[in-house]
C-alpha cells in the first residue's frame, strides 16, 4: 500500500503540474480539495483522467468521485480494491 | 484629459525589460517554457497556479507581474475601475494545436481538461484579473501585427466614457516556444506631471524598442 501511495503522490504532482510540491511532503490523509493541496474543479477532472490513464478506472458518478478523491489514501484504497476485483 | 504611459514591461526570447531597463537575460539555449519559469523564479513570488497555465497565460501573467510595485499592479484604483485591453496575432493557437493533437491521438484518447481551458485568447486576461482582483472592462483584440491605433483608441474611449481610471494595454503572444509581450500601464495625468503621453506614436515606439 505504501508503495502505491508514493507512486500516486508523484502521479498527482505530475498530472496537476504542482511544480513546487514535494510528493513526499503530501499528507496522504489530508483532504485534496478545499484545504491541503487546495485543488480546484479542473484538477478534479485531471484526477479522473489520472485514474483512467494509469489504473484503467472510470469514475461513474460525482458522488463516487467525491468519496474517492477525498484524500490520497482514499484513492489508493479504491485502486487496490479495483485491482483485486 | 491627458493619458500617460506610467510604466511598461516587455518580454521577448532574449530578455525581460521594465521601462527600458534590463531586468533579466535568458539563457539562449533554454526553451520557451524554461525562460518563462526563469522569469517567474526571478520574481521571488509564490503563485502555484502559474505552473498550471499555458505558455501565453504565463507570459501575460509575468508581463503584468513585472509592472507591480510592492506586489500591486495599480496603486490607487478600485478593482472595477481598472481595465485591460490586450492583443496578439495568433489568438490561442499554440494551445489550440496542443489540444487538437490530443484529440487525434487514437491510441490514447485522453484530452486534458486543464489544456482545454486555455483554448481561448482572453484566458490570459482572466488570469491577470484573478491575480490582481481586477473587475473592470476587458477585451482581447486579434490583428495581423501590433496595432497601436486600435489599442490607443479603445483604451482612450474607456477613459472618456469613465469606464476606467487605469488601464493595462498590450500585446502578448507565445507560439511554439517563441515569446513576445509588451504591456503598458495607462493612467490619467495632469499637464504638469505628464510623462510619456499615451499616443499611437509613443505606444508604437515602446513596442519597437523592445523588439529583438
Amino acid at each position: 500500500m505504501s508503495e502505491l501511495i508514493s507512486k500516486l503522490k508523484q502521479q498527482i504532482v505530475d498530472q496537476l503540474n504542482l511544480a513546487d510540491v514535494d510528493p513526499a511532503g503530501i499528507d496522504e490523509n489530508a483532504p485534496l480539495f478545499g484545504e491541503g493541496l487546495g485543488l480546484d474543479s479542473i484538477d478534479a477532472l485531471e484526477l479522473i483522467l489520472l485514474m483512467q490513464k494509469n489504473y484503467n478506472i472510470k469514475i461513474a458518478t460525482a458522488e463516487e468521485g467525491q468519496k474517492i478523491f477525498s484524500s490520497v489514501r482514499a484513492m489508493a484504497d479504491f485502486i487496490e480494491a479495483h485491482q483485486k476485483a | 484629459m491627458k493619458l500617460t504611459i506610467k510604466k511598461w514591461s516587455a518580454i521577448n526570447d532574449r530578455e525581460v525589460n521594465l521601462n527600458g531597463n534590463l531586468k533579466l537575460v535568458f539563457d539562449t539555449a533554454a526553451t520557451g517554457d524554461q525562460k518563462l519559469e526563469a522569469a517567474y523564479r526571478a520574481l521571488g513570488v509564490a503563485y502555484p497556479k502559474f505552473f498550471k497555465m499555458d505558455a501565453q497565460s504565463k507570459l501575460g501573467w509575468l508581463s503584468a507581474e513585472y509592472l507591480c510595485e510592492e506586489g500591486k499592479l495599480f496603486d490607487s484604483s478600485a478593482a472595477q475601475d481598472v481595465a485591460l485591453v490586450l492583443s496578439n496575432r495568433k489568438s490561442s493557437l499554440d494551445t489550440d494545436e496542443q489540444y487538437q493533437q490530443s484529440l487525434t491521438n487514437e491510441e490514447e484518447f485522453l484530452p486534458s481538461p486543464a489544456v482545454f481551458v486555455y483554448t481561448l485568447a482572453n484566458i490570459v486576461a482572466g488570469e491577470i484579473c484573478i491575480r490582481h482582483g481586477i473587475k473592470g472592462e476587458n477585451n482581447f483584440l486579434i490583428s495581423e501585427s501590433f496595432d497601436a491605433t486600435s489599442l490607443v483608441n479603445y483604451a482612450t474611449l474607456l477613459f472618456e466614457e469613465e469606464l476606467c481610471q487605469q488601464c493595462l494595454v498590450g500585446w502578448v503572444e507565445a507560439y511554439h516556444g517563441k515569446l513576445r509581450s509588451v504591456f503598458a500601464s495607462i493612467e490619467k495625468t495632469t499637464e504638469e506631471k505628464a510623462g510619456l503621453l499615451f499616443t499611437i506614436e509613443n505606444l508604437n515606439q515602446v513596442y519597437q524598442t523592445s523588439e529583438l
